[in-house]
């Protein structure tokens, strides 16, 4: 089974290389296989690369896949730091 | 002589004038040029790059970290992550397997392709991550081809120079003697880019993306710039200046203030270091980190260390130095010394438990700084002591190298003896330790990760990493009390040392002094100076915190300390 959630960029200033470089760090941590969606592009939520050439700023909205043996955990701990770098901006 | 102006955008503010030195782009050697071994062969030479890039950008993430702070080590482990990119390295290695490229070729055509992607990318932000990708790629190449243009090397060894660049990494930037650098002049990057970062947190005027009639400005022999105004000029021979506008106003502080009784130091990595320390005032170093001479390709001689201690203490004289012996192992990598790989690197051996177990390295430290103390004041310390067995140990290695020291007829100055307090089992014996030291530094950051049980490296565990949390506090409280019961003086050395937040809490337990990154010492002096607070007073705050249960509480209750 596929996890998949729909999320949206409200941190300040985007994906850019530091809450990039926290995604790849958390979502390196768990086994299933990440993968973002943006308008037709789709790229491993594993490298920091494909998710700068998102070019994600604030207000993007973006598909989370996850599948794997650990793909609940995944989808919780993203979603938190999702939350965390928008708090981080308050 | 026409006077001819060149314009870039000011990114770091100040005034300068000196002749130039000119680091150009780092050219590898062009694939084709060099050999092409079998699949199995390239494999293996791209993994050891990648493993030696990864080494020293540990080393590099780590010394960054603890002076300048997480902003700037981000920067290192953002090009960690790029190194075990699936669609970077892993792309690469692909690659390989067709066994039509060499791993030079592979690893450019990736990052030429990855380059291409971030420049088209709309956001100039984005675009400049192009440089990362280029600054690894350098690396990588570097270290494959085995190639040694380290920067330190290659800029002259006396004199005062206004650097220029077609490019300024990192790892460039921070491996320059910052004492002797006027001014950067850069010709790519923007505001965001990681030279103007640097440039601003060493306070050092620089001007980026200087592309009009780069070639001319660089055949300059003399130059002032203008990092605020933005604008580089031809200047007259022999005029050399250097005026940054952040090193701040003194300001007299009352004598009743929490500054009275607590020395504010310093912690620094190297003797490149010392401009930092003079320009923001230290009265001392607390922490001198040793580790960084000990991760390069070869450990440093006798003679090596001696130099360095030397310059550190010399530098800082009148004041004391505290060096630290080597805290190596797990996390902090260090090729030469062939560690092997630990299944739990902070609990496994590291810091003292390694040079106890390696004597003849450890003592060839502790020379070198016996005969480095005749330079200054000096105190030496031992980190990660869990029980008193260790500290008698080393303690005995110390008397035996001046008695080495001695014998082969050197001088030498005397010492203080300290530790550092970062295992709970040592932090809870205090008072047996006392007696056998001339004072304590509390590293927080490991005593906040080994009493909490949480790895300060791992992000998802940062909000349970907080030396806020009543346990550490009270146990802080409780070695200071110590202490003072047995005469010694308390330090703090950890990242809390440099919270202005706490350091109304540390003066009120009775700390005698916190040492910190350079930059953080403005920040504390002022938050203690303008505090004044009775004895009782101060005897409250104390029995608030440690009434907490909380690190919520506890916040909220250091916060309004401050604001009456």
């Amino acid at each position: 089974m596929m996890l998949t959630r729909e999320l949206t960029i409200n941190n300040k200033s985007g994906l850019h290389a530091r809450p990039a470089s926290l995604w790849v760090q958390t979502s390196s941590r768990f086994r299933s296989n990440i993968k973002i969606k943006h308008g037709n592009s789709v790229v491993d939520g594993k490298s920091i690369l494909g998710i700068l050439s998102l070019g994600l700023s604030t207000g993007s909205v973006f598909e989370l896949l996850v599948e794997g043996e650990d793909e609940t955990e995944a989808v919780v701990a993203l979603e938190k730091l999702m939350i965390d770098l928008e708090s981080q901006d308050r | 002589m026409e006077n001819k102006i060149w314009h870039g955008l000011g990114v770091s503010a100040g005034h300068a004038a000196g002749p130039t030195w000119y680091l150009k782009g780092f050219q590898a050697e062009m694939a084709g040029e060099t050999s092409q071994g079998s699949v199995e062969e390239e494999r293996v030479r791209l993994q050891q790059a990648v493993l030696r890039t990864e080494q020293n950008l540990t080393g590099l993430e780590e010394k960054v970290r603890a002076e300048q702070g997480e902003e700037v080590a981000q920067i290192f482990v953002a090009h960690k992550l790029l190194l075990s990119d699936p669609s970077f390295i892993g792309e690469a290695y692909q690659r390989l397997e067709k066994g039509q490229l060499n791993a030079e070729q592979v690893l450019q055509e990736v990052a030429g392709e990855a380059v291409q992607m971030l420049q088209s990318l709309e956001d100039p932000y984005f675009q400049e991550r192009a440089v990362d990708v280029q600054d690894v790629l350098g690396q990588l190449l570097k270290n494959l081809q085995d190639v040694q243009d380290d920067v330190s090397d290659l800029f002259p060894q006396s004199g005062n120079y206004i650097v220029l660049a077609d490019e300024l990494t990192p790892a460039q930037t921070i491996a320059l003697p910052k004492d002797r650098v006027l001014g950067f002049i850069v010709r790519q990057g923007g505001k965001t880019s990681h030279a103007a970062i640097l440039a601003r947190t060493y306070g050092i005027p620089a001007l980026v993306g200087v592309n009009d009639g780069w070639g001319d400005l660089t055949a300059q022999k003399w130059l002032e710039l203008d990092g605020e105004e933005g604008w580089v000029q031809a200047s007259a021979e022999n005029q050399v200046f250097f005026a940054n506008t952040d090193a701040g106003e003194e300001v007299i502080f009352g004598e009743n203030s929490l500054l009275q009784g607590m020395t504010l130091a310093a912690n620094i990595g190297s003797p490149g270091d010392l401009p930092l320390v003079r320009k923001f005032k230290a009265q001392g170093i607390g922490l001198y980190r040793t580790e960084f001479l000990f991760m390069g390709e070869e450990l440093p001689s006798e003679e090596d260390q001696l130099e360095a201690y030397r310059q550190v203490i010399d530098g800082c004289s009148p004041h004391l130095t505290v060096i630290r012996t080597l805290d190596i192992g797990g996390d902090k990598k260090a090729p030469a010394l062939n560690l092997p790989q630990e299944k739990n690197p902070f609990l496994g051996v590291r810091a003292l438990r390694l040079t106890l177990r390696r004597p003849e390295l450890f003592r060839q430290q502790l020379r070198a700084i016996w005969r480095a103390s005749i330079a200054g004041p000096t105190a030496v310390m031992f980190p990660m002591i869990a029980t008193l067995g260790e500290l008698e140990e080393a303690k005995e290695s110390l008397w035996t190298a001046r008695e080495e020291v001695l014998q082969a007829g050197y001088e030498i100055g005397s010492l203080q003896v300290g530790m550092m307090i970062e295992i709970p089992s040592a932090a809870w014996l205090a008072d047996k330790f006392a007696p056998l030291v001339d004072f304590f530094s509390i590293g927080t950051n490991d005593l906040t990760q080994y009493m909490l049980a949480a790895d300060r490296e791992n992000p998802e565990l940062a909000e349970l990493n907080q030396p806020y949390h009543p346990a550490v506090l009270g146990m802080i409280a409780r070695v200071s009390q110590a202490a003072l019961q047995k005469g010694i003086w308390t330090g703090i050395c950890g990242e809390a040392g440099g919270d202005p937040l706490l350091a109304p809490f540390f003066k009120a337990v009775g700390i005698e002094e916190l040492s910190m990154a350079p930059g953080s010492l403005a920040k504390v002096r002022t938050a203690l100076g303008k505090m004044e607070m009775s004895a009782e007073e101060q005897e409250t705050l104390v029995k608030s915190v440690l009434a907490c249960a909380r690190t919520s509480e506890v916040i909220k209750v250091l916060q309004s300390s401050k604001t009456t």
